[in-house]
């Protein structure tokens, strides 16, 4: 019967019809895009979690005049087999852009942060020699060249040769796929000045076993007795510091407010549908339809009318999917999260829509409307 | 105990200085099976009246009871189970849902019934063949010509299967023909036991009824009871 209603409306009424379900698929496009963001969003944070460094310490050295950044590393001897070190806040020029660059250290043993898809691992030796080899996220292949046969990358313009490419197979996560790793005794040339002439130089010690409270004392003990003019100070490194939230806040707004929006209009468009409907639903009263049975009525068709909504958002969204992802950056799927909030959207929306407008309903008088 | 009991029923519209008054304690007394027409020139409120017996109105002083309800009393959902069970009504306009079929708007009054969608069918198939119209089914009514479109009000009434049957003007927008053809419908539905109550101002369509009540400025002028 609603259906058939439906269809009848189509008829009756195309144009206010095809607005109401234009409004509601816009907004089920928006609110399938907004919902993809948040988890997106999130899945960012969890991996960024996961890919931090573990139990890490901050570590300030204060230089109080030029100082040789690569003698600077001596302050970490003598600390635990499993301490990394890492130079903050390190970026370095690549493909155009300021890319952020994580020069990692080790004293005795390379500890993997990252999953490799293919090559290897920087190795101790790249680290004591200040070997110019690189990790790169599988995301930047287009920064790879070639030369001899051998990948590379210019950092700063300098080459660094590719040994590994930083990600996991068949999946996309973002934390890592644009990561540059190099050792942290091979920084170019220009970055090397650039720390040089900075007076505070940060550093990340982190273990994944265990707490660095030790390795923290070492470095304080070292930095003492090797730069007595050097002031090291250390803070805890809290787990979700670094990490970079990507701000989806203006989308979730926009579809928010096309969704608030895309309702205003359906209420209207449903009160003006119900003003045209006014004889049919006079005709209806005198045969018997009560006024529960008229805002029911009125309620699973808005509830069919949203479903057609939901049902073109999801096809235009799954047509258009490949464009969305590429266009926001991040894969814009349905998923039950999103079929879960298409359903709730469906309800909430006929029950908005048929709210306001249903009290009209309720007052037509049948011998008024009958008569027009 | 009458079918329809009307005591000091007055009606009034608007409030204070802007108060219309329609119908003036009327008082009206019908048995079950009895075919009545009420006339009266424009304006005199035999369409209120029509509407106060068919529930869809109620009355501003007075009593109205139809079957020994007093309808005053009732909700909205009782009152619409009345209009859908014990009454149904018959309109100048024809009053079909526009851009739905012949059939949809025939079935109408069955949905509130506990039917399955094959007797409902049925139903209405019976009653679009009494009345020749069962090619029409499904047609949409406003493809329709006035003769047709009456006959398809007509079935809709008949297949609520109420006891009362309302008809405001049913022959207004039919020509001399079609509206002969009503009327002896009309006729046939009283034989087979329905009340009926016609509201027109011609001579010739009461007539065909059994009881002629006049009404003028809202009071009864007279009630009289004839031969056909």
């Amino acid at each position: 019967m609603t259906i058939s209603s439906i269809k009848n409306q189509f008829k009756a009424h195309p144009v206010t019809t095809a607005l109401i379900i234009l409004g509601l698929t816009i907004s089920i496009v928006l609110i399938s895009i907004g919902i993809s963001s948040v988890r997106n969003t999130h899945l960012l944070i969890q991996q960024q979690v996961h890919y931090a460094p573990q139990n890490a310490t901050k570590i300030e050295l204060e230089l109080s005049d030029k100082q040789d950044v690569h003698a600077l590393f001596k302050v970490f001897d003598g600390i635990s087999d499993q301490t990394g070190v890492i130079l903050d806040r390190a970026k370095m020029f690549h493909n155009g852009l300021m890319a952020p660059v994580t020069p990692e250290y080790w004293t005795k043993q390379v500890v993997q942060r990252f999953p490799l898809e293919t090559g290897r691992y920087l190795n101790i030796t790249d680290i004591i020699h200040g070997e110019k080899v690189a990790l790169v996220g599988k995301a930047r292949g287009k920064g790879v060249r070639t030369k001899n046969g051998k990948p590379y990358i210019l950092l700063d313009n300098e080459e660094y040769e590719v040994i590994g490419i930083i990600g996991v197979k068949g999946k996309t996560t973002k934390a890592i796929d644009y990561k540059i790793v190099i050792p942290a005794t091979s920084l170019s040339s220009t970055l090397l000045s650039k720390l040089q002439s900075t007076k505070t130089i940060p550093f990340l010690i982190h273990n994944i076993y265990t707490n660095t409270y030790a390795d923290e004392k070492q470095i304080k003990q070292n930095a003492k007795r090797l730069f007595p003019e050097v002031t090291c100070t250390a803070s805890p490194y809290g787990e979700t510091e670094g990490i970079i939230a990507p701000n989806r806040g203006g989308e979730i707004y926009i579809s928010i407010m096309v969704y608030a929006l895309a309702i205003i209009n359906a209420i209207n468009l449903t009160a003006f549908w119900i003003h045209e409907r006014k004889y049919e639903i006079g005709i209806r009263k005198a045969f018997g339809y009560s006024n529960a049975d008229i805002v029911s009525m009125l309620f699973w068709e808005m509830c069919v009318i949203n479903l057609i909504a939901v049902v073109i958002g999801f096809s235009i969204q799954w047509m258009i999917r490949s464009l969305l992802s590429k266009w926001l950056d991040y894969p814009v799927e349905i998923t039950s999260t999103t079929i879960f909030a298409a359903i709730l959207f469906v309800f909430a929306t006929a029950f908005f829509t048929t709210a306001i407008p249903s009290g009209k309903a309720v007052k037509i008088q049948p011998v008024e409307a009958i008569r027009g | 105990m009458a079918f329809i009991e009307l005591d000091n029923v007055s009606k009034v519209f608007g409030q204070a200085e802007y108060a219309t008054v329609a119908l003036k304690q009327v008082t009206i007394r019908m048995d079950k099976g009895e075919f009545v027409s009420i006339m009266g020139p424009s304006g005199s409120g035999k369409s209120t009246l029509l509407n106060i017996m068919g529930c869809m109105d109620i009355p501003s002083e007075g009593e109205y009871r139809l079957n020994g309800t007093l309808i005053q009393k009732l909700n909205d959902r009782e009152l619409s189970q009345i209009r859908n069970k014990t009454v149904s009504f018959v309109f100048q306009n024809f009053a079909l849902m526009h851009n739905f079929s012949v059939y949809e708007n025939v079935a109408l009054p069955l949905f509130k019934r506990k039917m399955s969608l094959k007797e409902k069918k049925e139903k209405v198939d019976y009653y679009l063949h009494k009345l020749g119209i069962a090619d029409l089914s499904d047609k949409n009514v406003s493809k329709l010509s006035g003769g047709q479109k009456q006959r398809v009000a007509i079935a809709r009434a008949m297949t609520a299967e109420a006891e009362l049957i309302l008809a405001d003007e049913p022959t207004g927008a039919l020509d001399q023909k079609n509206g002969a053809q009503l009327m002896e419908l009309l006729c046939q539905m009283n034989e087979e036991g329905k009340s009926i109550v016609v509201i027109t101002h011609d001579e010739k369509i009461a007539g065909y009824t059994k009881r002629i009540i006049n009404i003028v400025d809202g009071v009864i002028t007279e009630d009289r009871k004839k031969e056909r």
